[in-house]
């Protein structure tokens, strides 16, 4: 597997949008979780389109349009998106009317905005795209499945430049609900706050002149991971623990099952990832723009500040964990 | 665009169904050969539109479900509606492709969903009553496929596809596709939908609903009728087959997914995107148009698609369009599920050289002037093609052959 990263944007908690160097650092969460620092999206999206755009949908819209420009394409040969939870404000305020209502007199703007594949439908309809488009809703393997799908499609004829994103909002209400779970992992001590975000990537088979990193390696692993996997997993791109310059994952550090994979790297090349940008499932999606951001030196105010080959592991709410190899082309 | 690195066929090994014409596959095929429809009054799901549209159901209470699914309640005591339809389903597609334990230890699981676990989120949303937060790990699209996995001992990769009308077709392509890249030699892939309040009311918001039975591809239609089910198929590489001698039922020879670019909900008025998704699958498959036997269209019975659908077939086909009935008249539109239902039906109509009717049909569509198949047709059949088509401008055509 050899795909080239020719650009990423990330809308996230973090200073990611817009600027060429990021400074990582843990973002302020007075509201008990952490949400995105979203751009002027008028800068960005056309007004009269925007009045109507959910966050979800103008986060995944902007970071398209960004990613595509950035990559100098007018179009990508494909359009790949996953997400957990989809339109969250929009099915929430679908079912309040249905609650609130009762089932009568319901307006279908929310209905028509609520399934998965809005954003990378909505993004199909802005640039006129006619080619393949699908979403991916698999937990926290969601924005992996669609990278597993960009690997596929590759090897065809025609599928050059692909667009893959990865997105997950959170609002008052879906933090209310989820926190009477243990979904953000109540059961470990000093839990991730919950967070949200969204990242895209132009994923092409020729290296362009701005290429940030190769993904290099990608994996699933059924309910848990251990170290012999992970070494095999790196065996097979014949590369070793101590080849491997940052290790980011998802997990907890005091989560004992993860403990062990832990031990395998140092602890300064260790970044537990969602410290930045909070717990959720297209996390991973967020950990490979900042792995990116390792990869070309643009990270400030953080000790370890670059690697050539970088090793991400995320897990989440879903049963499956997920190994992903980026290095620098 | 065509994926060209083909290292393996396609093979179709088994198939399993639960809809609103039949608990499994054989009571299906009953049901479409008799034209007998699943539509007709809701019985189970609570909702104050139970006598304004007839919907079709599948004719279980969650109960009964679990008790043909053979699912103990107390081991597994959150298993929603759609998780308990997709098991019945993959049970019967476990069984038809005699995959034993550890043969489904390296069997991939690709389902797909509109809304998943939506029939409790709506029931427990804002209602203290239920006391219970479970629904919030229901919920998600990928809840029913880890369910599954789960409860077959299915170990290895698994996804979810969710593009609202069209999802299980996509699925069994990121499946088709997983085999072709030698990723995985079997793959079990369809999809599941309920019904929900949800969907019933965001189609009657959309005015889209037919308060009478629906008509697909009729002059005088007037809506969708919602429906629900599962449906899935095991997919196997030349390989694969060879290794545990399995019978094969058909093969997945094209595919392809396009998108309308035209509108959030809507079909174009050139059926443009339905066009290049059957020309592509098509042009994967190495067919003229006129080797294409039938079409199990996505008919869904509303003005606007079926008049899209019309005039994308016409474009593709000209003037000898193949025959073609729309399955939904019978069971119903089970959105993320519907391309899974008609797949494993147009599985069946290859392996037992049939074309099944759809009921309702008067008069033709006057700008295509198309008139489904009304009466079942016993043919040879070698090519079937299987549109589906859904929100977000997403379509999808699946061909399937002997």
């Amino acid at each position: 597997m050899k795909l080239f990263i020719n650009k990423a944007t990330a809308i996230s908690p973090i200073n990611s949008w817009g600027t060429e160097n990021t400074l990582l650092n843990v973002p302020d969460a007075s509201t008990g979780y952490f949400v995105c620092k979203e751009p002027d999206y008028k800068t960005i999206i056309d007004k009269k389109l925007l009045r109507r755009m959910s966050k979800f949908i103008k986060m995944s819209v902007a970071n398209a349009i960004e990613c595509l420009a950035g990559a100098g394409l007018e179009q990508p040969d494909a359009i790949l998106t996953g997400t957990a939870l989809g339109c969250v404000a929009d099915t929430v305020d679908f079912l309040k009317q249905l609650n609130e209502n009762n089932e009568t007199l319901l307006n279908p703007t929310a209905f028509m905005q609520s399934t998965h594949n809005t954003a990378s439908g909505q993004i199909a309809l802005l640039l006129g795209c006619k080619n393949f488009n699908v979403t991916f809703s698999q937990k926290n393997t969601s924005f992996e499945s669609a990278l597993l799908q960009a690997e596929m499609m590759h090897p065809g004829n025609g599928y050059h430049n692909i667009l893959v994103g990865g997105m997950d909002e959170i609002t008052p209400e879906s933090f209310q609900l989820l926190s009477q779970t243990d979904c953000f992992g109540k059961n470990v001590e000093k839990p991730y706050l919950p967070g949200e975000g969204a990242a895209f990537f132009v994923l092409s088979d020729q290296k362009s002149e701005k290429c940030l990193g190769k993904l290099e390696g990608l994996a699933f692993y059924p309910e848990n991971i251990s170290p012999a996997e992970i070494e095999d997993f790196l065996k097979k791109n014949n590369l070793t623990f101590n080849q491997i310059g940052l290790f980011l994952t998802g997990a907890h550090p005091h989560n004992e099952a993860t403990m062990g994979i832990s031990k395998f790297f140092s602890r300064e090349n260790i970044v537990w990832f969602k410290e930045f940008c909070g717990e959720y499932d297209t996390s991973s999606a967020f950990a490979l723009w900042l792995a990116l951001q390792f990869l070309n030196q643009k990270i400030e105010g953080y000790e370890r500040k670059t690697a050539e080959k970088i090793l991400i592991h995320n897990q989440g709410s879903g049963l499956l964990h997920s190994l992903m190899l980026v290095s620098s082309c | 665009m065509v994926i060209i690195n083909q290292k393996t066929n396609i093979n179709i090994t088994g198939f399993g169904i639960i809809a609103p014409i039949g608990d499994n596959a054989l009571k299906c095929y009953k049901s479409l050969i008799n034209k007998q429809t699943g539509i007709g009054k809701l019985r189970h799901l609570q909702t104050i539109h139970a006598d304004e549209f007839p919907v079709g159901e599948v004719k279980h209470s969650n109960d009964e479900l679990l008790a043909i699914a053979g699912i103990d309640k107390r081991q597994y005591p959150h298993f929603t509606r759609a998780s308990l339809l997709a098991a019945i389903a993959v049970k019967e597609a476990i069984q038809y492709a005699k995959l034993d334990a550890g043969l489904l230890k390296t069997t991939a699981f690709i389902s797909a969903t509109s809304v998943g676990g939506m029939d409790k989120t709506e029931n427990c949303f804002q209602n203290e009553a239920y006391g219970s937060n479970d629904f919030i790990y229901t919920h998600p699209c990928g809840d029913a496929a880890d369910k599954i996995c789960e409860l077959y001992g299915i170990s290895g990769y698994r996804t979810t596809l969710s593009t609202a009308c069209s999802s299980a077709a996509n699925a069994i392509i990121h499946g088709a596709l997983l085999l072709q890249n030698g990723i995985v030699d079997r793959v079990i892939a369809g999809g599941v939908d309920p019904l929900s309040k949800f969907t019933l009311n965001g189609f009657n918001s959309l005015m889209i609903l037919d308060r009478e039975h629906c008509r697909p591809f009729d002059k005088n239609r007037n809506g969708l009728n919602l429906g629900e089910g599962a449906g899935y198929l095991v997919l196997e590489s030349d390989k694969s087959v060879k290794m545990h001698d399995a019978a094969v039922f058909g093969r997945l020879t094209g595919f392809s997914n396009t998108n309308d670019a035209f509108h959030q909900t809507a079909s174009s008025p050139t059926g443009e995107g339905a066009f290049l998704a059957m020309s592509q699958a098509l042009d994967m498959a190495k067919l003229e148009p006129s080797q294409i036997d039938y079409i199990n269209v996505h008919g869904t019975g509303t003005q606007n698609n079926d008049l899209s659908e019309g005039i994308a077939i016409r474009r593709v086909f000209g003037e000898k369009a193949p025959p073609f009935s729309s399955t939904k008249s019978l069971t119903g539109h089970a959105l993320g599920a519907a391309a899974a239902l008609e797949a494993v039906f147009s599985v069946m109509a290859l392996f037992n050289q049939k074309i099944f009717p759809q009921i309702n049909f008067t008069e033709p569509i006057e700008e295509t002037g198309l008139f489904p198949e009304t009466e079942v047709t016993e043919k040879h059949l070698r090519h079937v093609l299987s549109n589906s088509f859904g929100f977000g401008g997403n379509n999808s055509t699946l061909i399937f052959s002997k």
